[in-house]
């Protein structure tokens, strides 16, 4: 059953991909209207896919590559589609859905198979500090989409689809500071939460572990883009440049520290 | 701007050294070269032996690691000096912003300030009265009225707090980065292991540990689903017990003492036999040493366990589960520092070495218990709380404003005003008052002009004789993340510019001297969108007026960094 929800979840997100794609290219409304439906259903989908996973595992399914990688996808359509409700900004999803459709698929090529959970992550502070990293890493996955929106708007031919589907630079500017907010109140969150877990679990609320020193790397890249968006000439495009970064440092916390470096966090 | 020049230039080095060491700009280059530090400290693997470094990186990258200190990154002096710097700039920042913010919190939100300072972030007209619901309704508990030139204001204010949120952020990351560096000299970490039944000292507290029991709770596919360690603590001094359990994710508490259940592995009872008479028994955990008593030259060592014994030729040797089917023990002999043999033997077989036998028996698991007395974690544990409601304050504790007064023609304007919220706050306006039934009339032209008149008399004056309340003022002294909110959050009004462009050592005498280019900020940096609304409150030929005095002032302030940056940190 999980199997068949989160293939449709996959292939839902895939069509909302195109869809979104072709409400840019063509610049035809109903395209962009349709992909908001199906990007909407590809949520609800994937998270009947998520709920069935936790009822079989009898537990929240946060706790190995597989489940990190589908929930990080979950919480950047969650993110996405409260913004987009919020800003009236269907234009975003040209650039958030194809990140959600390939953090899925890399969630797709993961063993799927439920397994005991180890003492050490039998914890509920686990459960909290995952959670937590869902819903920053999908408001950076947000801000990410909104900034790469941002870089490419100012060569958009000024027209009346871009006008009209394209919040001005001001707007764009300030949903990305929101979502980079929300994300980093909950990254802190995230660290301050897996350290409480560390020190419980291995007597260390800090160990330098690869995936601790670059959350705290990302951290500092975010602390940097709120210091200095301040900064005259810093505001706007450099800043947009910056969420990029951050989210790239993301997207390395989670799956290049895993794939590249070892540590304490080689199940997650 | 030249007159600027020459303050700075004036001013003595004790004042310039003070400047840069609470500047944002300083805490931004911290900050960036931490990232790349810690960016090489997580891709070099660190705290490994000189050899591990030589064999693996090319022998001059090799040696740059090793002669920079990249093999221990966290821990060497550079590193350390580079956090003791952050820590002396979130220190200075936070004092030097603390009179600030403490006079933001206390003074700029009064009736006064605000009836004079006529920088609503909305406003609108009603013909009928406004119904009392409003107030509540918008979240406004109290309410106060008071009179200003004549007129009556009805004013309230609420989420006063927030103005807290970045000077408490910095103030958190202060004390977690201190709580961090003392934990590192101070706290006291070791380990204890042994199988059920030992008494061992605790090195350096003066209490022993008795592991009562040792317990792992399998599953039926044979996982682990818990290690479970009763213990007993002892304290020498005072001769109190204090007895627990210290499971995975739950540690035992005793004399100040954090107990891990940390790992665990095999240990066996060895035997010496000397002429078929036993000489010795002693349990030894894998990894330790046991010698006869009267040959110490020759050494046994209990090298690995295996529970279930499976010899694979392209593996060796392995184990096929975790329970005691095959159990083996992997061991070297040594006489006189030389090896003498090396080999694998079941429990229960003997080792027989000239008149001596040893013998493995009795497996069992021992646990490793890790140690910990670390007086600042609940300092570090207050940091990272304080830095959490700091950034829950910052961004989301917005500061709320609305008053109220009569026009000459009867009705009632209504004013709102958020630093960090407007759009929301306008929005809930709006919206509350559609709910209330209240019809909104839009200002008109009259009734612009009527602000307007106030805005170019009184406001200036005003500003003049009160530079601490003035919006440049608070740009300036607004910290990073606040600013940020601010700016981005309220991007049309003048606060967002003047918080990129305002040095902060000069805020408040320069808000004294230069009353009317602070007023006109609105008019330069406000898009055409907000400018209707704030256009109505200032005459035509004032905002274009200004607008001109505005961008040439910012512009000269654009190349003053360091003031800027020691007004937002």
């Amino acid at each position: 059953m999980e199997n068949i929800l989160f293939t449709g979840a996959l292939a839902l997100y895939l069509v909302s991909v195109a869809l979104y794609f072709l409400f840019f290219a063509l610049k035809k409304e109903k395209l962009g209207v349709a992909a908001g439906y199906v990007i909407t259903a590809a949520f609800v989908v994937h998270t009947a896919a998520m709920a069935v996973r936790g009822v079989a595992a009898g537990r929240l399914p946060l706790t190995n590559q597989y489940e990190f990688a589908t929930s990080f996808a979950w919480g950047i359509a969650l993110c996405y589609l409260v913004f987009m409700k919020k800003y009236h900004f269907r234009a975003l999803g040209t650039f958030v859905a194809p990140v959600i459709f390939l953090i899925i698929g890399y969630a797709s090529m993961q063993s799927r198979e439920i397994n005991e959970l180890m003492p050490a992550l039998q914890s509920n502070w686990l459960a909290v500090h995952v959670s937590c990293a869902i819903v920053s890493y999908g408001s950076f996955g947000v801000a990410f989409g909104v900034s790469m929106v941002y870089l490419f708007r100012a060569r958009m031919a000024d027209n009346e689809f871009n006008q009209k589907n394209l919040p001005d630079a001001e707007k764009l500017d300030l949903i990305s500071y929101r979502a980079i907010s929300l994300g980093f109140l909950f990254l802190t969150l995230v660290m301050i939460t897996g350290a409480i877990w560390a020190e419980r679990a291995w007597g260390s609320y800090w160990s330098w572990d690869p995936k601790e020193t670059w959350s705290l790397v990302t951290w500092i890249i975010y602390a940097l883009y709120l210091h200095i968006r301040l900064s005259k000439g810093w505001k706007g495009k450099k800043a947009a440049a910056f969420a990029v970064i951050g989210f790239l440092c993301v997207i390395f916390t989670y799956i290049g520290v895993n794939t590249l470096l070892s540590g304490l966090h080689s199940y997650a | 701007m030249e007159e600027k020049k020459n303050r700075q230039k004036k001013r003595s080095l004790p004042g310039r050294l003070w400047s840069f060491l609470h500047s944002m700009k300083l805490a931004v280059v911290i900050l960036i070269v931490l990232a790349v530090v810690c960016t090489f400290g997580s891709l070099v693997t660190q705290g490994q032996p000189e050899s591990y470094y030589l064999n693996t990186y090319q022998e001059w990258l090799a040696k740059l690691i090793l002669r920079l200190g990249f093999d221990r990154v966290f821990t060497c002096w550079w590193f350390v000096a580079l956090a003791a710097f952050l820590c002396v700039n979130l220190l200075l920042c936070s004092i030097s912003r603390f009179p600030q913010v403490l006079r933001r919190f206390q003074k700029e939100y009064n009736p006064e300030n605000r009836a004079a300072r006529r920088d609503a972030d909305d406003t609108v007209a009603v013909s009928g009265a406004l119904p009392e619901e409003l107030w509540s309704r918008m979240g406004f508990k109290k309410k106060q009225t008071v009179s200003v030139d004549g007129r009556e204001y009805t004013y309230a204010v609420r989420n006063r707090a927030g103005v807290w949120g970045a000077w408490l952020c910095h103030l958190g990351m202060l004390v977690i980065i201190i709580g961090f560096g003392l934990g590192q000299m101070l706290s006291l970490e070791t380990s204890v292991y042994g199988v059920p039944g030992m008494t061992k000292e605790i090195p350096g507290t003066g209490c022993t540990l008795r592991i009562d029991d040792f317990d792992i709770a399998l599953r039926d596919d044979e996982t682990v689903e818990q290690y479970t360690a009763a213990l007993t603590v002892a304290d020498a001094a005072s001769g109190r017990e204090v007895s627990g359990t210290a499971q995975v994710n739950a540690p035992m508490d005793a004399f100040g003492m954090r107990l891990y259940q940390n790992s665990t592995g095999w240990a066996c009872n060895v035997k010496i036999y000397k002429d078929d008479e036993l000489q010795k028994e002693q349990i030894l955990c894998a990894g330790e040493t046991i010698s006869p008593d009267d040959m110490p030259e020759l050494v046994l060592v209990f090298t690995r366990f295996y529970p279930d014994y499976y010899y694979d030729r392209t593996v060796g040797p392995m184990t096929l589960s975790s329970a005691l089917k095959n159990p083996y023990a992997i061991f070297a002999l040594y006489y006189e520092g030389e090896v003498i043999a090396m080999d694998s033997i079941g429990v229960g077989y003997n080792i027989d070495v000239d008149a001596y036998r040893f013998v493995f028996e009795d497996p069992q698991q021992y646990t490793l218990i890790q140690i910990l007395k670390d007086p600042t974690m609940h300092f570090v544990a207050f940091g990272g709380l304080l830095t959490l409601l700091a950034l829950v304050l910052a961004f989301y504790v917005r500061t709320e404003e609305l008053w109220m007064y009569a026009d000459a023609g009867g009705r009632q304007i209504l004013c709102m005003r958020s630093r960090k919220g407007a759009e929301l706050m306008k929005d809930r306006l709006r919206t509350t008052l559609g709910k209330l039934g209240v019809k909104v009339d839009e200002l008109t032209g009259d009734d612009a002009g009527h602000m307007a008149d106030r805005s170019a008399s009184d406001d200036a004056g005003h500003a003049a004789e009160e530079p601490v309340s003035d919006d440049a003022g608070h740009a300036a002294e607004e910290p990073a993340s606040d600013d940020a909110g601010h700016a981005a959050e309220e991007p049309v009004s003048d606060d967002a510019g003047h918080g990129a462009e305002e040095p902060a050592s000069d805020d408040a005498g320069h808000a004294a001297e230069e009353p009317v280019s602070d007023v006109s900020g609105h008019g330069a940096e406000e898009p055409a969108s907000d400018d209707a609304g704030h256009a109505a409150e200032e005459p035509v030929s004032d905002v274009s007026g200004h607008a001109a005095d505005a961008s040439a002032h910012a512009d000269g302030r654009g190349t003053d960094p360091m003031g800027q940056d020691s007004a937002e940190q």
